[in-house]
């Protein structure tokens, strides 16, 4: 089976900025269909390069990142278009489009990666805005919106053309705790409605402990560890203890 | 189990059955709400049959209750049976109001996306662009309506309507300026009569391109590189790139092509108003008759130097609109960046036009020369 190779694969990757400013070294991961991944790390030590290199955002200085099986270097325009047709982001900073409504936002999406009609297009907004809880918010220009509600649209953005894999950049941070919590149910809710392979960077023990399957910590200029969840509730290692603390069973402090 | 509002023909009433099967997404939507919205002869009652869907993704979700809605509005009497869970999501939507949203038109997308280039390549839909965009700068002139900021003529609107009163103005003034001055100095040289000649092939050849450069860099330059600067701040150019869509088609090209438009546009006004102005000048201070400058304006003016002044506009245009872009799409991410991104672009712009200017004269030089 095609899936047993990884539908998110990483080679042998250096990552940076400039060839004497490496982020990142020697990253190897292979994401397999139905993984929940979450990327963990203090900050500046390169989770959101890693993404961007997994979404071909940014060029690796040496190695190769494959997506759906098919080497992101290699693709030509018309490919990139229809492999990322099936992928869904949502960017930290939501990268909604402030001059278009709700609306369109998701709309374009259908309209630019796919050939679907225009009445499948609309009932597919009003679908998806319902799914975010977010009814009747069709024709809101993003800037009327909160904060928790303009990320609800990103997802929704995301999710529009039921993408294979999701990916997430902090999706709760800068929330307050309650509104993070509904998000982290409505995430929980869209990754098994989806069924998608997840991947995010983020630091909510309770989105963590709720959904994710396995941990990658980025650490060190490396991937420092890379584990299911269920393996590091006993680890001793002290990034982990410091980032998954109240995940993990409390231990004497030496 | 039933969709509302149907509720006709009960007695004699037509049974349609369209069965579904296997795995339902997004490659299958269109056809699906092809096959249930399907026109028909009479009203009937439809049974949509899910029984051997395995997998219904909600893109084809959406086209069935898409389809549905179609029919139900037609009077059909709806029957969806399969699975409970979808069964019920799907009356479920079906049972929401329709939401109506105000909606950009596919077209337009489409206008600013890829079609565009396909559009440019061919030269009957550039006479028909370059025909509605003057069309929609004479209505913008007068009123300024809102259009969603990525097409077309939304920033036709901005870059070339917004512009009319300042480029009218200056080039009044410009061309005031320079009938005092030539006045003056010819005047002294007792070659008043030449006046029409330097005026006219000064502002023509020179002055009113440049002018409208420098209006369009400072307002449009500065413009187009703080928004392509801000959004990328604001990661909307990565999002469309991991969309599939490319950047520079989507949110350069719009821009570009409104600017090479316009400007050329903008220089024919300042061309014809600051004629005026000189005109108003030589007849009230050095006193020249107006049938003398008509006569000596066509002497001296001829097509030459109106497409020479028209293809610096054109260049001019070209090197700020991509300029200011390139500078825009390559800015760091913060706030402050956006700032320098702008001033960048201004003196890039300003470069970029003298140099422009230059080539153009050297270049008409040697073949004058000749
Ligand atoms: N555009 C850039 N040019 C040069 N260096 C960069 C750039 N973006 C990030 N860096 C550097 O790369 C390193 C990793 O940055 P990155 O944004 O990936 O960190 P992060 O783990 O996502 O941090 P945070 O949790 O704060 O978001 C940092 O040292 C940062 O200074
Ligand atoms: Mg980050």
């Amino acid at each position: 089976m095609a899936d047993e190779l990884g539908i998110v694969q990483l080679h042998a990757l250096r990552l940076g900025y400039s060839p004497s400013k490496v982020v990142l070294d020697h990253v190897d991961l292979s994401i397999r269909r139905g993984d929940v991944v979450a990327i963990l790390g203090s900050s500046g030590e390169g989770k959101t390069t890693l993404l961007q290199a997994m979404l071909g955002l940014i060029a690796p200085l040496s190695g190769e990142v494959r997506l759906l099986h098919r080497s992101l270097a290699s693709l030509n325009k018309e490919e990139r278009s229809q492999l990322f047709a099936r992928i869904g982001v949502v960017f930290q900073h939501n990268a909604l489009f402030t001059d278009m409504s709700v609306a369109e936002n998701l709309a374009m999406v259908a309209y630019q990666t796919s050939q679907l009609r225009k009445e499948v297009v609309r009932e597919l907004v009003s679908l998806r805005l319902r799914s975010v809880g977010l009814p009747g918010f069709e024709s809101r220009r993003p800037d009327q919106l909160s904060g928790g509600q303009r990320k609800r649209v990103a997802f929704a953005r995301a999710i529009m053309l039921d993408p294979e894999i999701l990916f997430c950049d902090e999706p709760t941070a800068g929330l307050d705790p309650l509104t993070a919590g509904k998000l982290s149910l409505l995430i929980q809710h869209l990754g098994s409605e989806l069924g998608a392979t997840m991947v995010m960077i983020t630091h909510d023990v309770d989105l963590i402990h709720a959904i994710a399957t396995r941990v990658v910590i980025v650490g060190g200029g490396e991937i420092h560890v890379d584990a299911p969840l269920d393996a590091l509730r006993e680890s001793s290692d002290p990034l982990v203890r410091g980032l998954l603390g109240q995940l993990i069973a409390p231990r004497a402090v030496s | 189990m039933t969709a509302p509002g149907a509720h006709r023909q009960r007695g004699n009433a037509r049974e349609e059955r369209i069965p579904f099967s296997g795995s339902l997404g997004i490659a299958q939507a269109n056809q699906i709400y092809g096959a249930i919205a399907a026109e028909h002869a009479a009203a009937s009652r439809l049974i949509v049959d899910l029984e051997g869907v395995t997998q219904l993704g909600r893109v084809a979700e959406a086209a069935i209750v898409a389809a549905c809605r179609v029919r139900v509005r037609r009077g059909d009497f709806i029957h969806i049976v399969g699975a409970q869970g979808l069964v019920s999501d799907i009356e479920l939507a079906l049972g929401t109001p329709e939401q109506d949203f105000e909606e950009a038109p596919p077209r337009l997308l489409e206008a600013v996306g890829l079609g565009t280039l396909t559009k440019v390549a061919s030269a009957a839909a550039l006479l028909q662009m370059a025909a509605s965009s003057s069309a929609a700068a004479l209505r913008f002139a007068f009123r300024r309506v809102h259009l969603p900021r990525h097409s077309l003529r939304y920033n036709i609107a901005l870059m070339g309507a917004d512009a009319v009163g300042i480029v009218g103005l200056l080039a009044a003034l410009l061309g005031m300026i320079l009938a005092f001055e030539a006045t003056r100095q010819l005047g002294d040289l007792g070659a008043k009569a030449l006046v029409p000649d330097v005026v006219g092939l000064s502002l023509i050849r020179e002055f009113a391109p440049l002018m409208c450069a420098v209006v369009v860099i400072a307002r449009n330059g500065a413009a187009i590189a703080s928004e392509l600067a801000s959004m990328r701040a604001g990661q909307e150019v990565d999002a469309l790139r991991t969309m599939g869509i490319d950047p520079v088609e989507y949110l350069v090209l719009p821009r570009a092509l409104s600017l090479i438009l316009t400007t050329p546009m903008l220089t024919i006004m300042a061309m014809a108003i600051g004629l005026l102005g000189a005109i108003l000048v030589a007849i009230l201070f050095a006193h020249l008759d107006l049938a003398l400058f008509y006569y000596r304006l066509v002497e001296a003016v001829d097509l030459n130097d109106l497409v020479f002044g028209l293809s610096k506009s054109l260049v001019f245009a070209t090197t700020t609109s991509l300029s200011a872009a390139a500078v825009g799409l390559s800015s760091g991410s913060s706030a402050s960046d956006v700032g320098r991104a702008t001033t960048h672009a201004v003196v890039l712009g300003i470069f970029l036009l003298v140099v422009c200017d230059a080539l153009f004269t050297f270049f008409s030089g040697v073949s004058h020369g000749r």
